[in-house]
C-alpha cells in the first residue's frame, strides 16, 4: 500500500525536461506556483492547464503514474472542497437539509480544488524529473546569494537531498516492517479510532528507531569521510546552462506574462 | 498436510517502469516435517518465494494450498495461517517494539485471542527453546545485542506455536559463533518439534551441514531442487550461475584430480574426515 507514494519519487526517462538544467525547472514550479494563484478565472486556468499538459507530455512521466500522487491527498481535497462551497456566505444556489450551496462558495470549492491539484501535479513534476543530487545542486546554486546574509544555503540543500533520498528507504522499511508485524498476527486494517491508533504502534516504534539509526549511520559514514560542509566543496558536475535552457527560461516568462494578462482583462 | 506452491508468478511494481517478476511459475511442494534450504542470489526470487507461503504476498497468478485448501479462497482465514506457517524476516530485530523483551515476544500469542496465562507460558516457552537467558526477559528490547536481539526475535514468532517455520536468511550480519549457534538452535528445534524447517540463505556452508533438501532459485525460477548431494553434484553448473558449492566439496574434486579415489559428493566437514581418512587407509594398505 505504501508503495503508492509517488511524492518526491524520481522516474527515470529520456526527455527534454529531464535534461533541462534543475535551475530552470526550480525556476518554473516557482512561477507556476504564484501563476496558480495569481489566476482566478476560468481563461486563466485553461492557459495553466495547457502549460501544464504539455509539461507533463514532454516529461514522458506516465500520467497515471502522476495522479497516484494525488490519492494520498483526495480526502483533504473533498473535505476543504466541501467547506468551501457549504459555508462561504452568498447567493444561495441549493438547499441541502441545514447546508447551503452558494455561487460564491461553489466558486471557491471549484478554485481550491483545482489549484490544489494543480499544484501538487506541478510540483511533482519537477521531482519525477530531476534526481535529488540534481535537485540539490540546482537549489544550493539559486539560493546562493543569500549566502552573503548568513543563510546556510548548503546546509539546507543537503538536509532537503537526505530527506528525499530517505523518503523511498523508509516507504519500503514500512513495508517491510508491517509485514513482520503481520506474520505476528498483526491487524492494520481494525475497525475504530483507539483500535486503530493502538495498531499502529507495532509499526511506529520500530520505524522510529530505525529511523534514528540510520540517520546515526549517515552521520557517521560522513564524517569518517571528512564532511564539513560547503566551504571550498568542488562539484563532480558542475551546472551548465545550455541553449535549450535559455529557450525554456523566456517560455516560461511568457507563460507567466499570459497568466497575469488574463487575470487582468477577465 | 503439506504446502503446495501451484505455478506462482508474481511481479512487483507491475505497469511502471520499475515492473519486475520476482517469480516466474514456480511450483513446489513442501511436505510436513521437512528441513529445506532455499538458495539464491540477491534478486534470485528466494524471499518473495517465502513470503508467499503464508499469504503476506499474492501471487500475481497461481496459487498456495496449505493442507488442500487454497489460501486465496475468499473466506480462506489467512490470519489463522499466518500463525501456522511462521514467518521470521531478514534482520527480525527491527519488529521488536515492546517495552520488555517478554511482552515483544507475547505480541504475537496476544493476537492469536488466547488468554494471559497462555500467553505468558507460550511467551516463556519459546524464549525458553531460543536460549534467550532468563536474567534478560524484562530488559528492553533495545538494550539487548545483535545475536540476543535475534533470539528473542525469532522467539517472537514461535510463541505462535507454528507448524511450518520459515526463517529468511536467519544468520545475516552475525559474527561466526552467532552463526552457528543460531543454526545449531534452528537443528534442535526441527529434531526435538519435528516441525517443518524452511531455511532460506545465500551461504551454501550454511545450509549444507543442516537440511535434507535444497532448493535452488536462479532469476525467479527453481534451478535445482534435491538432496544436498544431488544439489552438489551440479557444481558446475552453480558456478554457472554464480553459486558456491561448500569448501570441502572443492576439496574432494581437488583430491579426486590428483588420483585420490575418495567420494566427491560429501558435504560436510565431518564426512569428508571420514571419507580422507578410509581412502588413506586403502591407499597405505595397497601401498604394502
Amino acid at each position: 500500500m505504501f508503495r503508492e507514494i509517488t511524492i518526491g519519487q524520481y522516474y527515470p526517462a529520456d526527455s527534454l525536461l529531464h535534461r533541462l538544467d534543475p535551475r530552470v525547472k526550480l525556476f518554473f514550479t516557482l512561477f507556476y506556483m504564484i501563476g496558480i494563484f495569481v489566476a482566478d478565472n476560468i481563461f486563466a486556468f485553461s492557459l495553466l492547464t495547457v502549460g501544464l499538459f504539455s509539461a507533463v507530455k514532454l516529461s514522458k512521466v506516465p500520467f497515471g503514474y502522476m495522479v497516484k500522487g494525488l490519492q494520498a491527498i483526495i480526502l483533504l481535497l473533498i473535505i476543504a472542497g466541501a467547506f468551501n462551497m457549504f459555508l462561504t456566505p452568498g447567493q444561495t444556489l441549493a438547499t441541502v437539509g441545514p447546508l447551503t450551496i452558494t455561487d460564491v462558495g461553489l466558486k471557491n470549492a471549484g478554485l481550491m480544488t483545482a489549484r490544489m491539484i494543480y499544484l501538487i501535479i506541478g510540483t511533482s513534476l519537477m521531482t519525477l524529473t530531476t534526481t535529488p543530487n540534481r535537485l540539490t545542486d540546482g537549489l544550493e546554486t539559486s539560493l546562493g546569494p543569500l549566502q552573503k546574509l548568513n543563510v546556510p544555503v548548503h546546509e539546507i540543500a543537503l538536509m532537503m537531498s537526505i530527506a528525499l533520498r530517505f523518503i523511498p528507504i523508509l516507504v519500503e522499511e514500512t513495508d517491510k516492517i508491517m509485514k513482520a508485524q503481520m506474520a505476528r498476527g498483526a491487524d492494520f486494517e481494525t475497525k475504530g479510532l483507539v483500535r486503530k491508533a493502538k495498531a499502529m504502534v507495532p509499526l511506529l516504534v520500530p520505524l522510529f528507531v530505525s529511523a534514528f539509526r540510520r540517520a546515526s549511520d549517515l552521520a557517521m559514514a560522513m564524517e569518517a569521510r571528512c564532511y564539513h560542509g560547503g566551504e571550498g566543496r568542488t562539484k563532480m558536475k558542475p551546472l551548465h546552462y545550455s541553449k535549450e535552457d535559455r529557450v525554456a527560461y523566456l517560455l516560461i516568462l511568457l507563460f507567466f506574462a499570459g497568466v497575469v494578462v488574463l487575470r487582468i482583462l477577465f | 498436510m503439506s504446502l503446495i506452491v501451484d505455478k506462482v508468478s508474481y511481479k512487483y511494481s507491475t505497469g511502471t517502469a520499475y515492473e519486475v517478476t520476482a517469480l516466474d511459475e514456480v511450483s513446489l511442494e513442501i511436505k510436513d516435517g521437512e528441513f529445506i534450504g532455499i538458495i539464491g542470489h540477491t534478486g534470485s526470487g528466494k524471499s518473495t518465494l517465502v513470503q508467499h507461503l503464508n499469504g503476506i504476498l499474492k501471487a500475481t497468478s497461481g496459487t498456495v494450498y496449505y493442507n488442500g485448501q487454497d489460501i486465496y479462497d475468499k473466506d480462506y482465514d489467512l490470519k489463522d495461517l499466518r500463525t501456522r506457517v511462521g514467518m521470521v524476516f531478514q534482520y527480525p530485530e527491527h519488529q521488536l517494539f515492546e517495552t520488555t523483551v517478554f511482552e515483544d515476544v507475547e505480541f504475537g500469542p496476544k493476537n492469536q485471542g488466547l488468554d494471559e496465562k497462555e500467553v505468558a507460558e507460550r511467551a516463556y516457552d519459546a524464549l525458553q527453546r531460543v536460549g534467550f537467558p532468563e536474567e534478560y526477559y524484562d530488559q528492553s528490547p533495545f538494550d539487548l545485542s545483535g545475536g540476543q536481539k535475534r533470539r528473542a526475535a525469532i522467539a517472537g514468532v514461535l510463541a505462535m506455536k507454528p507448524s511450518v517455520l520459515i526463517l529468511d536468511e536467519p544468520t545475516a550480519g552475525l559474527d561466526p559463533k552467532g552463526r552457528n549457534e543460531i543454526l545449531d538452535m534452528i537443528r534442535s528445534m526441527h529434531e526435538k518439534s519435528h516441525i517443518t524447517i524452511i531455511l532460506v540463505s545465500h551461504s551454501m556452508e550454511d545450509v549444507a551441514n543442516y537440511v535434507d533438501r535444497i532448493i535452488v532459485m536462479n532469476d525467479a525460477k527453481v534451478f535445482l531442487d534435491g538432496t544436498p548431494k544431488e544439489v552438489f553434484a551440479h557444481s558446475k553448473d552453480l558456478e554457472a550461475i554464480g553459486l558456491a558449492v561448500p569448501e570441502v566439496t572443492y576439496l574432494m574434486l581437488e583430491l579426486k584430480e590428483m588420483g585420490w579415489d575418495v567420494d566427491t559428493t560429501v558435504t560436510t566437514v565431518e564426512e569428508a574426515r571420514k571419507e580422507i581418512l578410509r581412502a588413506y587407509e586403502v591407499k597405505k594398505s595397497a601401498s604394502k
